[in-house]
């Protein structure tokens, strides 16, 4: 169970690098040992014992063999048996960050890093109300406001693990940000910031308010760029080449810890969730252009046997309603509410 | 129009008073080392305008100045420490992991935004954790101002492009917000994650209070005070004194024993008195830089609150604007 535990994580985490240093291909890449040298912190992350860097370099001589294996079948069980705690089933929840201080002004933001409003805490704060839901992993862009609805999200999440952000940007980063108590790592849910999930770039529309883009360029124009599927704004992204570069990210590096078992949260914007929804229900153009995702309600699906199943949004713990969870997460939901002394699931 | 870009940011850093300018379109190393590498990845794009065009502040006081003029001889500095993490909720060894703040913490960063609501900010440094960066944009949403803050971005050049402005009246409602490492919280080791207890059991208590309370002694694999200190204070004379000196108020959001390293720096404190000088969470410290100098001023008091706190005349005038112009 832990050597093929830690070669998901190995294999998401080195995929992940190879994706910002390459930026391209979803082919098979060898992985050089050194890569992995310094990612032995992270699968401590996803696995209960330690690790002996032995035990990753023969793994990894491995990797390029097997990779294609668990590409291509997502729902094959690749965990032997002893591994009773995995499941066959995982929750992916989706929140859209909140209002930015450039949505209350009414400019186009698109990359620019602009934070929260209050009202974009409160939202954030309030799509909390996952807390039923379990979390093992989280997927932010690396925008400000996306990273801090997570955070906030969770600070009211039942199990009260604490999201601890990675750092990969250098080497610097990844050995000051280790932690060292076997204890604490199993009560962390990690965060992993991917420029991949960021809203779709507007170019020299950023910072720009409706009236004086119409103006510089034409209402129809404008009109265009916003409303269309493959045009871009100047220097920018369309909605396709956005959802390309989400969607790619996606399938290598978020639906194989779903394949694993792990409950996952993406907290990203607009584009490049409507980008991954159009992935998991298989939208088309025309279909995902008019898709509106509300902002700071979290929308939860279910992974299993390779398909995703839209369960729609979860109520609130005070909220009367039918929701019809899976009986996994109602067995879940029922031991939050009898310890209080959380089992690690 | 893309020339006209980074300007202000050109502005802001090489005035026509300041004695480096003699190369008017490039960053002098000496006296004032600049070498923040986004601005001059930027400057790079914008080098051949920067000598032709005059220095406007259009960004760094709500009225405008003359051009040609430094904006100020004098600038406020406002330090805030960030409030609670989960981590010290929990009673953990912090250092550099990434830890985000509780409720607690978020409260503490509104309210210390009130405190500084009347007070300007041109320019944010953070350090590169979150704990900070959202005690930062937290305070900043209570600030009368109502400008935007913006993180930039220089990891590459694909973050720089892609975080890219492109209206010039939007760049002067901005505070540009500088995440730097430099002020991360004191390294912590092989104690990062570890209870005061796991750490007493594995390595005596003894040893624990002496990489606790110590200048100069470091815990295994991690950073005393003094090493601490000396990437923090280097960062402080290199990229942030060089913009009080410029009139840009600044805003420090960043860890304890970053803090007070820098403290020690403005306060020229012994190694003695800054191990047992303690900084408030969430309380912020305001700074008066003039003529060279740093006068400390103390912690201001909320909107609300009954003090009688002696602001210069300049941050008074601040503040009558800020409420004559009920915007």
């Amino acid at each position: 169970m832990s050597t093929a535990m830690s070669y998901q994580s190995i294999y998401s985490f080195v995929s992940q690098q190879s994706s910002t240093i390459s930026q391209s291909s979803r082919q098979p890449l060898l992985l050089p040992t050194k890569c992995l040298k310094i990612d032995s912190s992270l699968c401590y992350y996803t696995s209960r014992r330690k690790r002996n860097l032995s035990k990753i370099e023969t793994i990894s001589s491995q990797i390029s063999v097997s990779y294609n294996t668990t590409l291509l079948s997502p729902s094959k069980n690749i965990i032997p048996d002893n591994s009773q705690k995995k499941s066959n089933e995982a929750a992916l929840i989706l929140i859209r960050h909140g209002e930015s201080l450039w949505n209350a002004k009414n400019l186009f933001t698109g990359c620019v890093d602009v934070p929260l409003t209050e009202k974009g805490v409160e939202e954030a704060i309030e799509a909390g109300k996952i807390s039923n839901i379990p979390i093992d992993v989280i997927f932010t862009s690396s925008l400000i406001r996306a990273q801090m609805t997570a955070v906030l999200a969770m600070i009211q999440h039942r199990r009260k693990k604490v999201p601890i952000i990675l750092h990969n940007e250098s080497d610097q980063a990844k050995s000051w940000s280790q932690v060292f108590s076997e204890e604490t790592k199993d009560q962390s849910v990690p965060v992993i910031p991917a420029w991949q999930l960021n809203e779709r770039m507007y170019g020299e529309l950023q910072g720009l308010n409706k009236q004086e883009t119409a103006e510089r360029y034409g209402k129809q124009q404008v009109h265009e760029w916003r409303r269309s599927y493959d045009i871009p704004p100047p220097k920018g992204e369309s909605l396709e080449m956005c959802a390309e570069r989400a969607v790619a990210y996606f399938e290598e590096n978020i639906e194989p810890k779903l394949a694993a078992g792990k409950n996952v949260m993406i907290a990203a914007h607009g584009n490049s969730l409507r980008s991954i929804i159009m992935s998991l229900d298989k939208l088309t153009c025309k279909e995902v252009i008019s898709l509106e995702l509300s902002t700071g309600i979290p929308l939860l699906y279910i992974f299993k046997d390779g398909k995703f199943m839209k369960r729609g949004s979860p109520v609130g713990p005070t909220k009367a309603g039918v929701y019809a969870y899976t009986k996994r997460l109602a067995q879940y939901r029922q031991k939050l509410d009898e310890s209080s002394e959380v089992i690690c699931s | 129009m893309a020339t006209v870009v980074s300007h202000h940011l050109i502005s802001s850093i090489a005035s026509p008073h300041s004695p480096s300018n003699s190369k008017a379109s490039l960053f002098p190393k000496e006296p004032f080392n600049l070498p923040i590498k986004f601005r001059q990845n930027r400057f790079k794009i914008e080098a051949t305008t920067a000598s032709q065009t005059p220095v406007l502040d259009p960004l760094l006081s709500p009225s405008k100045t003359t051009p040609h003029k430094k904006k100020s001889n004098e600038a406020s500095l406002i330090l805030i420490r960030h409030g609670e993490s989960l981590w010290n909720e929990k009673n953990l060894f912090t250092g550099c992991v990434d830890v985000p703040l509780t409720e607690k913490g978020v409260a503490e960063a509104i309210q210390a935004g009130k405190r500084i609501s009347t007070i300007p900010v041109d320019l944010i440094f953070t350090s590169s954790l979150i704990r900070a960066q959202m005690t930062a944009m937290l305070a900043m949403t209570q600030h009368r101002c109502k400008k935007v803050p913006i993180i930039l971005h220089d990891e590459n050049e694909k973050a720089q492009t892609w975080s890219h402005v492109f209206s010039e009246e939007t760049r002067k409602q901005s505070i540009p917000v500088v995440a730097a490492w430099q002020l991360n919280e004191r390294m912590y080791g092989e104690l990062q994650g570890l209870n005061k207890e796991e750490t007493a059991e594995r390595y005596g208590t003894q040893q624990v209070h002496e990489w606790r309370r110590s200048y100069h002694i470091p815990p295994p694999k991690g950073e005393s005070l003094e090493m601490c200190a000396e990437r923090a204070v280097a960062y402080f004379e290199d990229n942030i004194q060089p913009e009080l000196a410029l009139g840009n108020n600044v805003l420090i959001a960043a860890h304890g024993n970053s803090l007070r390293s820098i403290i020690m720096y403005l306060d020229k404190l012994t190694s003695q008195e800054v191990t047992s000088l303690e900084l408030s969470t969430g309380l912020p410290l305001l700074y008066i830089f003039k003529d060279r100098k740093f006068m400390r001023r103390g912690s201001p008091v909320g909107p609300t609150e009954a003090g009688v706190y002696a602001y210069t005349k300049r941050l008074a005038q601040y503040r009558q604007k800020l409420d004559e112009s009920l915007n």
